[in-house]
């Protein structure tokens, strides 16, 4: 695991978000945690794509509030990698995950 | 991406905002010292931190700063005479030193003594570098000047550009320090084809280097390392200086320098200072004249009457198509001017909520957390370390071709480049 390297993203599935809870659990410094802010960053924006998609399908799409909820989880995790917090950054991504289950 | 709350607490400057008192503890520059060229020439209009002031040398050649509107009935002092040791207001009369004191009051009683009744109007100012440095935070905290390597050289060795930008000083600032756009923005579209010495033929063909982005007492280090020959790498390293230095690698003979200061003037507006500078020798003319003219100019539209650039968002920066389909990649002219369409096409204070940053961002992401960490540090009560050790700015950007065997962190040619070549 190369901690000084941003990981590419390519989904968010729970298998994703497992190997970045397992990236901020081992990470410590700032420059681990820029690269674990890039690589939510990466996250972020798949999972927002991936709203706004099922939001144009209508309001009754079966996605909707599972990725809200992921949205939400991602962005928190994002912003507590952003200052150092990797047990509630984790916390919220595992919560990422069950809200997938 | 930045979340909203953030991005607003980083980019907001102004009096009472916690990014705004951060950045009032650090002597600002705000004037080259020919804008005021000899005692009792006219005075300038300076807008910093979104406070208007006005700069003037008076009859010993000392430099004031103060307010900008009279604290008599709030008139512009900038119309003021400067004559006889203060700046007087047209007004009324009531005339101010350097200091900001009120000296004069022809329109009182002289028995009344309203003069000294006057709070003063003035902050400290130092003239350094060929540069006029103003001091606007509390007055029982005045920093030490940044001991920056292109303030330390005879004059001769230096050149001082400067211009006023249309955004937020943040996102002028990551343009500086977002390596990887120096590929696309900048570039000519043979320079591929044949490029011109070994430190392009490196950049070419190592277009994704491995980075380390190392916090300092200072900022940031942004090192970028490619692969040069079978047993070297190809080092560049610049620099991130609290709150907004920029220092940009210099050529393998460490023999010029070239950095950025972007000083915010308030929230939508930045005074860039384009500075190069060699800490051995003299610049010749050619280099001088290069700098603003010339078929590669640093600056190619500078209006010296209103420290604005002509090429702007309105004219489309004189965007050329046809240069751009036959030479350049923009078809842009001035390194400045490509800068500037970009980073001024973000809007005034760019939405970060929206951007999709990828792994070469890096060292935006190491910046930007930088800065809003000493702003909530400051929110803390902690007040920022970086003003009060100017020996901390004795740093350089530099590039060098050293051994693939090296450790970077601990390599004494390492640390030997990282100093200031100048005593």
């Amino acid at each position: 695991m190369d901690l000084n390297l941003p990981l590419p993203i390519h989904d968010f599935s729970p298998d994703t978000l497992l190997s970045l809870v397992e990236r901020i659990e081992s990470s410590s410094g700032f420059q681990h945690f820029i690269f674990r802010e890039a690589e939510l960053d990466d996250l972020w924006r798949q999972v927002e794509y991936a709203l706004v998609n099922a939001q144009s399908s209508g309001p009754e799409h079966k996605d909707i509030d599972r990725l809200r909820v992921l949205l939400d989880c991602v962005v928190a995790a994002h912003d507590l990698v952003s200052v150092s917090k990797k047990e509630e950054a984790m916390a919220q991504l595992q919560a990422g995950i069950r809200a997938q289950a | 991406m930045l979340n909203a709350q953030d991005n607003e607490l980083m980019c907001k400057v102004g009096p009472g905002t916690p990014m705004g008192e951060v950045l009032r503890r650090f002597w600002a520059p705000i004037l080259i010292s020919e804008d005021l060229p000899h005692p009792d020439c006219d005075p300038k209009e300076v807008r910093l931190l979104g406070e208007d002031f006005v700069a003037f040398r008076d009859s010993n050649g000392e430099i004031g700063f103060v307010e900008a509107l009279c604290p008599h009935r709030r008139a512009p002092l900038f119309y003021g005479r400067n004559e006889h040791e203060g700046l007087r207001c047209i007004y009324h009369g009531w005339k101010f030193d350097v200091q900001g004191n009120c000296v004069d009051m022809p329109s009182e009683p002289a028995q009344y003594e309203f003069a000294k009744k006057v709070r003063p109007i003035g902050f400290p100012t130092r003239e350094w570098g060929g540069i006029i440095w103003a001091y606007i935070g509390p007055q029982d905290r005045i920093p030490e000047l940044p001991q920056l390597e292109w303030c330390r050289i005879p004059a001769e060795y230096r050149n001082l550009a400067k211009y006023n930008q249309e955004c937020n000083f943040v996102q002028a600032t990551e343009g500086d320090i977002d390596s990887s756009h120096i590929g696309f923005l900048h570039t000519r579209l043979d320079q591929k084809k044949a490029p011109a010495n070994k430190e392009m033929l490196w950049r070419v063909n190592d277009t994704a280097p491995r980075w380390i982005i190392q916090p300092t007492d200072y900022g940031v280090m942004l090192a970028a390392q490619r692969n040069a020959e079978n047993d070297t790498h190809y080092w560049r390293i610049n620099q991130w200086l609290m709150p907004y230095y920029t220092m940009i690698a210099s050529d393998l003979e460490q023999k010029r320098g070239h950095g950025h200061m972007w000083v915010p003037v308030d929230d939508e507006h930045t005074d860039v200072w384009c500075v190069i500078w060699s800490p051995v020798e003299a610049l010749t003319q050619g280099e001088r004249d290069g700098i603003l003219g010339g078929p590669n100019p640093h600056i190619s539209s500078l209006d010296p009457a209103t420290g604005k650039l002509r090429a702007t968002k309105a004219n489309h920066f004189l965007q050329d198509r046809h240069n751009q389909r036959t030479e350049t990649f923009t078809g842009i002219l001035g390194t400045r001017e490509q800068d500037t369409a970009v980073v001024e096409g973000m809007g005034a204070i760019a939405d970060r909520t929206k951007e999709h940053l990828g792994t070469s961002d890096s060292a935006i992401i190491a910046m930007r957390r930088y800065l809003v960490n000493s702003a909530k540090a400051f929110i803390e009560g902690k007040e920022p370390q970086e003003p009060y050790n100017g020996d901390l700015y004795r740093v350089r950007a530099w590039s060098y071709e050293l051994s693939r065997d090296i450790d970077f962190m601990q390599d004494n040619k390492v640390r030997e480049l990282m100093e200031t070549m100048v005593g």
